[in-house]
């Protein structure tokens, strides 16, 4: 099966663009360290958003109750899905019950998730979405690469090559401000022609029974104050117990997500805003409540999905979102993904250097690199290891339990490896070499040097 | 049937809760404290302008002249205001529908509060139309007591009532948007400018 180095191979053969791709990210994630450095209670805001994370997580029928309760007395309707294909058919019997044929949707990976639009559209209804960064991966028929910037791997020339094509602007057109006002025209009219919003949301509480949607466009807000019918999909794990909890994590969020001090809109939803109007909110299971009783990584519910954790890992910054070959990647999908189906994710535990930098910028303190660590082990359990590196692994383990089999193999190793030119040595520790270079090597092992030092020293 | 599915995940959730390590302990909270951070004009206007939002101070009784001044307000043919001594222009502050701002160039709120610390103004939309002006217009105007103003956003959710209506918002400058190469782009879908402005009551004697 095709891992995440296969799928990534494409990716960094351009040596150039995946250069760009890497400064492009790390540019966010300075952006994101500037932001933390002018909040002088940055660590205490994370301890206490990680505490009530957890306080949720531990929480959670309680608090879903009681979100229930309050949302039905602010008029809103809550319908209860227990896996993408439920959650799917909710909306889709939502909509056409009012024969909503015309949808806007801004960003959302749980619908992502569920693949909704195909189910949509597979009906007959058209889904726009309508985030700047969703739209142009939509209308290239591509999963977002990132979960807060869609489309950052995109170069500003293709993106006007797509727009020429697909919204009829001038042929050449790169300019940024310029492609997305050609898109802000377009997608203004689908705004105004939408029979239906659809939104995720970032926060659900349980104390009001509302949700908090946060957006920098204005799509999600222009999706559900055009149209009379609003529908948020939730996942189980988006409650948190009180409106006073809110503060913490939107301090947390924008600045860890893109080094804005707040998202531009910051929207808080409690029933339909008007008689007319109907706002319907489906909580989705889809495997939350599996993930919860794991002991081992029940933790990454915590997650907030600011995208701090794929800003900074040096893998997902070289080898793109796609590789991950699910929609949530980086570190924090890596850890998501195998829970879901480890045999198909078993590479992305690996695509890490356990470097650590995830969990130190996660805003919610989720032991990321741990997590994907222990996920080694447990995959290695279950035989799920990659053939090559475990047949590796077993060679090792036999030649290193024997001192003097050892001594003999390593002695070979250098008289072969100094007398070969360095190109047959690479191909013959291929697929190591791949993406690396073999270090010289030395005369002597570090035995026998070892060996004369001490007799030097008599 | 949609009750059976809710019970199967209140089942699952609650099956799932043993499970988690930290189940039955107590939850130690961080007893958390926010610093006194600034609540000045000068901290507000840094971070709106960050946002991409301008800053306007004027006397309250001088906010139509304040408005005038700014750039395109004298010319523009449809405003739309939620301000008594604001006149609208061009458009009934009662269309049937909000799809009729489509063509708004001024949008003029009262916003509620404002947050030194990332340049937000708390609104609270009295219908779907004052929301929909706030985002069909070209350019935004908040209008925001100056004596209003509070540091941090924990301040502001402890004065606000965030649930006090069906739908509350905060705004921190225009709509924008850096999904083309992270290039930033103000007015992505909604405003492509937003002024607050904070306006003082006259010290009586």
């Amino acid at each position: 099966m095709r891992g995440h180095a296969e799928r990534a191979a494409a990716f960094v053969a351009d040596e150039a663009r995946t250069s760009w791709h890497d400064q492009s990210l790390w540019f966010v994630r300075t952006k994101r360290d500037r932001a933390a450095d002018a909040v002088p209670d940055w660590e205490a805001l994370r301890s206490e958003a990680a505490a009530i994370k957890r306080e949720a997580l531990a929480r959670l029928p309680e608090l879903w109750e009681r979100f229930e309760s309050r949302a039905r007395q602010r008029g809103a309707v809550v319908h209860w899905a227990r896996d993408a294909a439920e959650h799917n058919a909710i909306v889709l019997e939502l909509l056409r019950g009012r024969g909503a044929a015309r949808v806007v949707k801004s960003k959302s990976m749980l619908t992502e998730e569920c693949g909704l639009n195909e189910q949509l559209e597979a009906h007959g209804i058209e889904v726009i979405d309508t985030d700047l960064g969703e739209r142009i991966v939509q209308l290239r028929h591509e999963p977002p690469s990132h979960i807060v910037m869609p489309a950052i791997h995109l170069k500003k020339e293709e993106i006007g090559a797509l727009f020429a094509r697909e919204m009829g602007s001038a042929p050449g057109l790169s300019d940024p401000t310029e492609l997305t006002r050609v898109a802000r025209r377009d997608l203004r009219g689908r705004f105004l022609a939408a029979d239906a919003g659809i939104t995720g949301a970032n926060f659900a509480v349980a104390e009001s029974g509302g949700f908090v949607v946060v957006t920098n466009e204005g799509n999600a807000d222009l999706g559900t104050t055009l149209p009379r019918l609003h529908i948020a999909s939730i996942g189980l794990e988006k409650i948190v117990p009180r409106l006073s909890d809110l503060p913490v994590f939107l301090r947390l969020l924008a600045r860890s997500a893109t080094g804005q001090a707040l998202s531009v809109y910051t929207s808080h939803y409690h029933g339909p805003m008007a008689a007319d109007r109907e706002l319907h909110i489906v909580v989705v299971d889809n495997g939350r409540s599996r993930l919860l009783a794991h002991p081992s990584y029940a933790e990454a519910l915590a997650c907030i999905r600011c995208g701090a954790c794929l800003n900074t890992c040096p893998v997902y910054r070289r080898s793109g979102g796609h590789s991950y070959g699910v929609t949530v990647a980086g570190p924090v999908g890596s850890v998501l993904a195998p829970a879901r189906d480890p045999e198909r994710h078993a590479s992305l535990p690996y695509a890490c250097s356990l470097c650590g930098s995830c969990s130190d910028v996660c805003p919610v303190k989720i032991p990321l690199h741990h997590q994907l660590l222990t996920w080694r082990g447990e995959l290695h359990a279950r035989g799920l290891r990659g053939v090559t590196r475990g047949a590796l692994a077993r060679a090792l383990r036999h030649v290193m339990q024997r001192p003097a089999l050892f001594a003999f193999v390593g002695g070979a190793a250098r008289i072969i490896g100094r007398a070969l030119p360095a190109a047959w040595l690479a191909r013959i520790a291929s697929p190591w070499t791949r993406g690396r270079e073999l270090p010289p090597l030395p005369r002597e092992s570090f035995r026998a040097r070892y060996a004369k030092r001490s007799r030097a020293r008599g | 049937m949609a009750s059976a599915s809710r019970d199967e995940i209140f089942a699952a959730l609650r099956a799932a809760a043993p499970a988690h390590p930290r189940a039955g302990l107590p939850i130690a909270r961080a007893l958390y404290a926010a610093p006194a951070l600034s609540a000045s004009v000068e901290t507000f206007a840094a971070n709106l302008d960050a946002a991409g939002g301008r800053l306007v101070r004027c006397e309250a009784s001088a906010l139509g002249d304040a408005l005038a001044r700014l750039e395109g307000f004298a010319q523009a043919t449809h405003v739309w205001s939620s301000r008594p001594e604001i006149a609208a222009r061009g458009v009934a502050c009662d269309v049937p529908t909000p799809h009729a701002l489509a063509t708004l160039d001024f949008a003029v709120l009262r916003g509620e509060l404002a947050v030194a610390e990332n340049g937000a103004v708390w609104h609270a939309p009295s219908s779907p139309l004052e929301r929909a002006a706030a985002l069909l217009a070209e350019h935004l105007v908040l209008v925001v007591p100056e004596g209003s103003l509070v540091a941090t956003l924990h301040e502001a959710y402890a004065r606000i009532d965030a649930c006090a209506s069906a739908f509350g918002w905060f705004l921190a400058g225009p709509s924008k948007t850096a999904d083309i190469e992270q290039a930033l782009v103000l007015g992505a879908h909604g405003p492509c400018a937003a002024t607050v402005v904070l306006t003082r009551e006259p010290l009586h004697p």
